[in-house]
């Protein structure tokens, strides 16, 4: 079983890319994929992977490209952690639970995170049509993952 | 030190607050020549667009002022929309509030106390720093977080935004079956409060008091939440209709959030260290004997301190959260009816950081006319200022680094939420 996390806020444009690829993998009922959403706040986060040797978190990123460029972030590069958009008042946000997880020994053992580059995170915007064809195009990777032990997840490190 | 000319403190974005500030403090010389905790989040307005919105609407949008203390804007605005109609909750009902409010306090004192502050302490500049040096103690933190969560969620329908509470009650009352798992987790939570009043009763804490005026709710039998009247240290004692008779708020230039001051005597401190020090009798047993052993008066008037006295709330919230539990008899309805009737309604309730006040008017069809919001944390603005105005004198020898550590320690002895204030926080030291 893979956790699947789609993480950020839906009512702040891009950053709502990570829940609408959570919503959308749903209904695609995808075998071997349990799906959930979270706003990203780290110390809810920390606690939605307990127990589970493997998740694939998805987020929206800023700075790291194109907007809709999909990338792979090395969750032991606290650079890249650094450029997950966290739209939020609250200063706990991805970054912060892969640390303090990594810290308390509380990391999945297989931890994937995808983040798809945005470009508008004003609030009450929907997606923008890059980040769209970028959330479906995420979904139909994730569809494909196969049970943990039987495939590689995903495309190599980098952009896509 | 004082032939130094002049220099600033600034810290552009607070860390380990809520919200967006920043802070500037501007030195000539020994003399601090400005301070402003600059309060740059936009304003949100809540209060315009809540008019026009049905009264029963008003708790589940003033809930979204803050992720941290939703239950704190439900409850302040239930009681005011209570006391328009006439028709104020009490017995069981008010015991489920304040069952629901005891899981707001032990998830945001939590957060606070371990997670924002403590690091400030240890020297290190997050909990995430922290967590590698002392992993049990982050989670011991996250566990005593996680039942505060757990208690929201069972009353409140979710942890985060609650959906449960309406004008006159709630929506749905649990069983006694649904609250009684909650009592072996509530017992494990008052352990590690008391643990952590001895963790915390070891910091060090700088020398500094303040003559305070300390304001916050009293009532006569209770450790204040939900209800009381306003009382203060220098002998104010009012029901909440007449806050705004005291109380004003200003607007300053630097902020978005409106400055808030007694009138005729200036500014004012809510939170913890004022609950503390005006009902330190209330408090159950356990509570003031860990504040004792903890080397705590029973009035504290140095806000380092107030970590201590957030970590003796903490065990307060959890022994009442038992006792609401042990004496819980369901109500036979989940909400008396009200009906709307036009006037002006205020309430109050005491939020993890001080004092909440709300007034509206609304019509006799129940539509909101007016709203007032007075948070916390636009309270505590002022004090916040006023304890860099006296605090950097006295630390001047300290280097620039560790000076302005100390001052954003000093803001977050507050846990300013500036999300709720406003509707941050960076820090400047600037010499000149």
């Amino acid at each position: 079983m893979i956790r699947v996390i789609g993480v950020g806020n839906p009512e702040r444009g891009d950053d709502g890319a990570g829940r609408a690829v959570a919503r959308r993998l749903r209904t695609r009922k995808p075998c071997g994929l349990e799906v959930r959403e979270s706003d990203g706040e780290a110390l809810r986060l920390l606690t939605s992977w307990d127990g589970v040797d493997h998740v694939v978190l998805v987020d929206a990123c800023r700075g790291r490209g194109r907007p809709g460029s999909i990338h792979v972030v090395d969750p032991g590069d606290a650079e890249s952690l650094a450029t997950l958009q966290t739209v939020s008042t609250h200063s706990f946000g991805v970054g912060a639970a892969v640390g303090l997880a990594r810290a308390l020994h509380r990391l999945p053992s297989d931890l994937v995170i995808y983040a798809i580059e945005g470009r508008d995170f004003r609030v009450g915007g929907g997606l923008t049509p890059a980040v769209n064809r970028a959330v479906d195009a995420v979904v139909a990777l994730l569809v494909h993952l196969s049970p943990p032990g039987t495939a590689s997840p995903g495309p190599r490190q980098g952009e896509t | 030190m004082s032939k130094r000319s002049s220099r600033s403190i600034v810290v552009d974005a607070l860390a380990r607050v809520e919200g967006e500030g920043g802070l500037t403090v501007r030195l000539k010389g020994s003399r601090v020549a400005e301070v402003m905790l600059r309060i740059y989040e936009p304003p949100r307005l809540f209060e315009a667009f809540l008019r026009g919105r049905d009264f029963r609407e008003v708790p589940d949008i003033t809930a979204r002022i803050c992720g941290i203390c939703p239950v704190a804007y439900q409850m302040s605005s239930v009681s005011a929309m209570e006391a328009v109609c006439g028709v104020p909750v009490v017995g069981q009902h008010r015991a489920l509030r304040r069952l629901l409010y005891c899981g707001e306090w032990i998830e945001s004192h939590a957060l606070h106390v371990y997670m924002l502050h403590a690091p400030d302490f240890l020297g290190y500049a997050s909990a995430i720093d922290m967590a590698a040096d002392h992993p049990q103690v982050v989670q011991d933190a996250l566990e005593l977080k996680k039942i505060g969560n757990d208690l929201v969620s069972v009353l409140g329908g979710r942890e985060i935004h609650p959906i449960n509470t309406r004008v006159g009650g709630f929506y749905r009352v649990p069983t006694r079956r649904e609250l009684e798992p909650l009592t072996s987790r509530l017992e494990r939570a008052l352990e590690l409060s008391l643990a952590t009043v001895r963790f915390v009763s070891r910091l060090e804490f700088p020398d500094f008091e303040q003559g305070y005026e300390f304001v916050s709710l009293h009532d006569p039998d209770e450790y204040p939440l939900t209800s009381g009247r306003v009382v203060s240290s220098n002998g104010l004692d009012i029901p909440v209709e007449e806050f705004e008779d005291h109380f004003v708020e200003e607007h300053v230039p630097h902020s978005t959030a409106l400055h808030s001051v007694r009138r005729g005597h200036g500014a004012y401190l809510v939170g913890p260290l004022a609950r503390y020090n005006l009902n330190f009798d209330l408090l159950p047993p356990v509570a003031r004997e860990a504040a004792t052993e903890a080397g705590l008066e029973p009035v504290c008037r140095n806000p380092f301190r107030s970590i201590v006295v957030r970590a003796v709330e903490l065990v307060f919230a959890c022994h009442e959260a038992l006792r609401l539990i042990r004496d819980y008899d369901p109500p036979g309805e989940a909400a008396l009816s009200v009906e709307p009737r036009a006037g002006v309604g205020h309430g109050a309730s005491e939020a993890p950081r001080g004092l909440l006040y709300h007034r509206y008017v609304i019509d006799d069809a129940g539509l909101v006319q007016e709203a007032r919001i007075v948070p916390p944390t636009a309270q505590n603005q002022k004090v916040m200022e006023n304890d860099l105005w006296h605090f950097v004198p006295l630390n001047l020898e300290l280097p620039k680094e560790d000076l302005t550590w100390r001052c954003e320690q000093a803001i977050r002895n507050y846990d300013p939420c500036i999300s709720c204030a406003t509707h941050f926080l960076r820090l400047e030291l600037l010499r000149e």
